[in-house]
């Protein structure tokens, strides 16, 4: 179980950090 | 934001619970799960091999609708889409097939069958790895996005018989196959208890969550790809 929970919870972080990092390259985009 | 903290919240729980609620033969209380008589501790992993694999027919659905989109509309943005689909589609797959390999070895005695299902979702890998090949072979934008359009809906058109009929019309050792004297299974007939029902029904939710996030964050990230590409 602690294995497929740390599994799942990198995931969940790198979405989250790939996430905003699209964000700030859209808002240079439209500037 | 709050469908990405639902999806955390909801995913995290299905990983504890699904894997540590204890397991009965006569379960007394809310939080035990009951013994499947010839499935025990592996019946836990049926809360991540089937929302895998209906997340790959509903991902390959969506690249069809997509690519029909760009066919009517000739807008590369729906290509992106249906690319994009294809893609996450094709990572659930291989998900279905680790998690569906792994069960395999513990129930049947090894990881590979050439059960029909085993078989269907084989010739699925090989059809949509075809599909990306294809779009790595052709250089042309809107040749690529015109073939590989055309390609995903034939493609698609496979994937209910694939999934649905051809394992149910032949014998074999999934649940569900022709002369299979229980029946659908619990999954199909809904005979599991209600407490795994919860377990397995968000789990359902949460992996459909996961693929919209993944869906839309792929999109945007082709879309900054090809805005710096016409830039630079």
């Amino acid at each position: 179980m602690i294995i497929v929970l740390a599994i799942w919870l990198g995931i969940y972080v790198y979405l989250f950090r790939l996430d905003s990092r699209v964000k700030k390259l859209e808002q240079q985009i439209r500037k | 934001m709050a469908l990405k903290i639902i999806l955390g919240i909801l995913l995290t729980a299905v990983i504890v619970f699904g894997f540590g609620l204890p397991m009965s033969l006569h379960p007394q209380a809310w939080y035990e799960l009951p013994v499947i008589p010839g499935l025990e501790e592996k019946a836990r992993i049926i809360f991540f091999h089937v929302p895998t694999a209906w997340l790959s027919v509903v991902a390959f659905l969506t690249s069809m609708v997509y690519a029909i989109q760009y066919l009517r509309k000739r807008d590369l943005a729906y290509d992106i889409r249906s690319s994009a689909a294809a893609g996450l589609g094709f990572m659930f797959c291989i998900l279905a097939t680790l998690t569906g390999a792994v069960w395999a070895k513990f129930n049947w005695g090894s990881y590979w069958n050439w059960d029909p299902r085993e078989t269907s979702i084989f010739v699925l890998l090989l059809i949509y790895g075809a599909y990306f090949s294809l779009r790595s072979a052709v250089e042309t934008e809107e040749k690529r996005a015109a073939l590989s359009s055309a390609y995903s809906i034939i493609a698609a058109v496979t994937v209910p018989f694939f999934i649905f009929i051809m394992p149910r019309i032949m014998t074999g050792l999934h649940p569900g196959a022709k002369g299979d004297p229980e029946g659908a299974g619990p999954v199909v007939e809904f005979k599991m208890s209600p407490n795994m029902r919860i377990i397995f029904f968000s789990s359902l939710i949460a992996f459909t969550l996961l693929f919209y996030w993944m869906f839309t964050l792929r999109v945007r990230t082709a879309q900054v790809e090809a805005h710096n590409h016409q830039k630079g």
